[in-house]
């Protein structure tokens, strides 16, 4: 997942949300400036290595091959072949890891051992806290809101009505 | 009859209500644009937050400095907003009507202070703790609390914020616009309302005072 650096204001809620605690701030604790900072794969504006044809400078520079970007299908397919190669040499907990979790990630690690050895979750999801911000607190917010102006809009209307018919 | 006018609201309340206001509205400003996704960009590079701690700051101080400097009055309206009667079931009846209608004669007299007025103490001093609570430890414990609870004091936070937001409009809406509230603008910044709106909004407390005043 990419971000705009730019337009980061700092709020961190992202690295609250994420569950794999990947983004990161520089935070002024008195002021609460910061800026959030994870890895784009040099996706970012202005320095986009991708839309110029080339590899993630990590890939790039990767003298092992360890790191492997591509198509998720193909990716896919090497990952289990690699993991199927470690299983074969006795490995029997090598995992790939981000095949299924959370419907599937973009970042898939080939791990040799179960993830919690990596500090990696075992079992990732989505905290009921960020679902409940979204699904429950913004529209929530909407319909308060809307509804409170909505109804002072009405009482407005009809209250002026009366007292202009009392005035008379 | 002469244009008598009775005091309702002391100076030193006016001050406070008028701090406490400005720094509210700056917070809900710069709460709002992280709450609405396309007025992020409003809030880019940390300066919303910046004021947002500003006006934390003077929110939670200004109370200290008036509790301090007239503890009476604070014990006094804490004791009437949180004291409830027969006149606040009337009121809670008659509301509907009194507000829509304008028909005053189902309405008990109020004191100083009338039900919805107090219902008002209610919210800002419930969500007032909530808010202070839960953006202290967003602002000091950042770095030090766990994820989930972080995110859990935005949910309180954030729901705070659109009851005690909601509730902001229908204050503003009775205290400026409502076609019956004629005077309570004037109240709230010279201090000043007519005997005769006083007797007609706040019966129960006009009389005390006008007795006090013969007596």
């Amino acid at each position: 997942m990419g971000y705009n650096k730019d337009l980061c204001t700092g709020c961190g809620y992202c690295a609250d949300a994420c569950p794999f605690r990947v983004p990161r701030s520089d935070r002024n604790v008195l002021t609460g400036i910061a800026k959030m900072d994870k890895c784009t794969l040099c996706t970012t504006q202005g320095l986009n290595r991708i839309a110029e044809g080339y590899e993630p400078a990590c890939v790039d520079a990767c003298p092992t091959n360890a790191l492997v970007i591509g198509d998720r299908d193909s990716l896919l397919a090497d990952g289990k072949k690699r993991v199927a190669g470690l299983q074969a040499r006795g490995m029997a907990n090598a995992t790939l890891y981000g095949e299924n979790e959370l419907g599937g990630l973009h970042v898939m690690y080939v791990l040799g051992d179960s993830p919690g050895v990596y500090g990696l979750p075992v079992d990732p999801k989505i905290s009921a806290a960020t679902i409940a911000w979204q699904d429950v607190i913004q529209p929530l917010g909407w319909a308060v809101g809307g509804l409170t102006i909505i109804g002072l809009g009405m009482n407005y209307l009809v209250a002026r009505a009366n007292a202009n018919k009392e005035a008379k | 009859m002469t244009h008598h006018e009775v005091e309702k609201y002391k100076k030193g309340i006016r001050i406070l209500h008028w701090i406490h206001t400005g720094a509210f509205v700056l917070l809900f400003l710069t709460g709002l644009v992280l709450f609405i996704p396309p007025l992020g960009f409003l809030a880019q590079d940390s300066w919303t937050r910046v004021i947002h701690r500003v006006a934390a700051a003077i929110f939670v101080i200004a109370p200290i400095i008036y509790l301090i400097v007239d503890p009476k009055a604070v014990g006094r309206g804490l004791k009437q907003a949180f004291t409830w009667g027969s006149a606040d079931i009337g009121w809670l009846q008659a509301a509907p009507r009194y507000y829509f209608l304008g028909d005053e004669s189902a309405m008990p007299e109020q004191g100083s202070m009338n039900t919805g007025q107090k219902m008002w103490w209610f919210i800002v001093i419930v969500f007032g703790v909530l808010f202070v609570i839960t953006g202290a430890i967003m602002w000091f414990a950042k770095t030090s609390a766990s994820p989930a609870a972080l995110q859990w004091m935005v949910f309180i936070h954030d729901v705070s914020f659109i009851v005690s937001g909601a509730m902001l409009f229908v204050h503003i809406y009775l205290g400026v616009f409502h076609p019956m509230m004629t005077e309570a603008w004037g109240a709230i910044t010279n201090g000043k309302i007519s005997a005769e709106y006083a007797r007609k909004h706040h019966g129960k407390w006009y009389n005390e005072v006008s007795n006090k005043a013969k007596g």
